[in-house]
């Protein structure tokens, strides 16, 4: 178990989560566009790399936590281009609206803010789980970190749990049949394709195992 | 005061080109307009602060319809509403097919339609399309009124124009039977009745060359309308 300031998530260390992420789709954009190639409009690499770049450009200016990822998420949905804009967008705006004017979070209450995240890019995407989209990578996360912390594990097990179970939800994707999206178009032929938009998703949980070193 | 129409396209060039499109049926002021398409560096996407900006750009105070191409258009458009911020049912993102539907919107518009007859008219802008390709529109256009057709006034006119009731001849035909207080409807043969302030009714009516439209009219300036459409028609629409 780590002392009970590892246990807290700061402004520092989310503005650290949100450059990692940033790191690791720009690394991984030409991977993301080629899945993106085989079931979508083979975009989603270049637009989630554009979009977090500008989003670099104002993480040192937050002073709370709230503020951090409600300009994080703005900036997603006015740069992305593609439905990944408004559905990142959201998913952070709704976490900042969660969180308060605050400069640091417990592990419960990040874990109140993801789950207000990821509900309102439900309710925006009106989305299910199984329809191959980054709900299938989100979702179980989310409940895995819920799971961890309930059953008494510390942030960095919580931290891994998730992105684990975020991992498994991206593999399971692949044999999903499509429902929404330009992938859906493609009906029966989208089987047998990881989703780009779960696969960026689980890019959120690698990145915040990163920063915490779990 | 007109409704606001706001084009969400993924693409600048074609919601500039698709404006342009239906620009060319107004004849009169053009109601208000705004692009939000294409991300800033030209590359392709949709941008829901953008359509918020374009909203209350457009807003005049009679409502706002957004026509969106496809994808994440239609996210974005409804994110943009919500920024917008503007009353509930005062902006509506219309069902519509993109062209045809913006024109329809812009013809709608011109001349203070509501946001409900815009929207209306938009959203059955797909059924001479459907008609003329012998597909089933799955019921009666919307524009299409009660099958009474029985008005005080009537008369008739011949199509003498090479194109019939197209297009451009049909919005000025649209704009004309605006100005009066009356309920105009239209017949051709079996076709019909439609509005006469319906541009997508008139193009369901099929209208060609030789065909003689039957007109009938109710309401204070019935006589003026049916006199001002036929001598409008058997003109030619000033076409010839």
């Amino acid at each position: 178990m780590g002392s009970v300031s590892e246990q807290l998530l700061t402004l520092d260390l989310l503005a650290d989560w949100l450059r990692r992420y940033a790191a690791i789709v720009d690394e991984h954009k030409t991977y993301l566009t080629e899945l993106d190639s085989a079931i979508g409009d083979a975009d989603h690499g270049a637009n989630m790399a554009r979009g977090t770049a500008a989003v670099l450009t104002h993480v040192d200016d937050a002073t709370t936590i709230d503020a951090l990822l409600k300009k994080a998420g703005m900036t997603l949905v006015s740069t992305v281009g593609g439905t990944s804009g408004p559905l990142y967008g959201t998913l952070l705006m709704k976490m900042g609206m969660a969180t308060g004017s605050v400069v640091e979070l417990s592990a419960e209450d990040f874990g109140k803010a993801l789950r207000a995240g990821l509900e309102g890019l439900v309710a925006r995407g009106k989305t299910e789980l199984g329809d191959k989209t980054m709900v299938d990578a989100l979702a179980p996360a989310l409940d895995a970190y819920d799971a961890a912390l309930a059953d008494g594990s510390d942030l960095h097990d919580a931290v891994a749990a998730a992105a684990q179970a975020a991992a498994a939800g991206r593999d399971a994707t692949t044999p999903m049949v499509a429902k929404k999206g330009r992938a859906s178009y493609l009906g029966e032929r989208s089987a047998g394709h990881q989703d780009p938009g779960a696969t960026s998703s689980t890019y959120l949980f690698d990145a915040l195992a990163d920063v915490i070193g779990a | 005061m007109a409704v606001g129409i706001v084009v969400v396209s993924h693409s600048r060039a074609l919601a500039d080109a698709a404006v342009d499109l239906a620009m060319q049926m107004v004849h009169e002021d053009p109601p208000p307009v705004a692009v939000a398409a294409g991300m800033p560096d030209g590359g392709l996407g949709t941008d829901a602060a953008a359509v918020a900006a374009a909203i209350t750009e457009v807003d005049r105070g009679a409502g706002v319809a957004v026509l969106v191409d496809m994808g994440s258009a239609l996210m974005s458009a409804e994110m943009g509403v919500e920024f917008a911020g503007l009353a509930e049912g005062t902006v509506r993102i219309l069902a519509a097919p993109f062209v045809e539907g913006l024109t329809a919107a812009v013809v709608r518009a011109v001349g203070g339609a509501t946001l409900a007859e815009v929207a209306e008219e938009a959203e059955a802008a797909l059924s001479p399309k459907l008609a003329a390709l012998g597909m089933t529109t799955g019921g009666d256009a919307p524009a299409e009124p009660p099958p009474s057709g029985d008005g005080d006034v009537s008369g008739e006119a011949v199509l003498v124009n090479e194109t019939g009731l197209h297009a451009r001849p049909a919005a000025l035909f649209v704009a004309e039977a605006r100005r009066f207080d009356a309920d105009i409807q239209l017949r051709n043969g079996d076709a019909g009745p439609v509005k006469a302030t319906s541009s997508i009714g008139l193009a369901t009516l099929n209208a060609r060359k030789g065909d003689t439209l039957r007109l009938t009219a109710t309401g204070p300036q019935a006589r003026e309308a049916v006199d001002t459409l036929v001598a409008l028609i058997s003109a030619g629409f000033g076409e010839l």
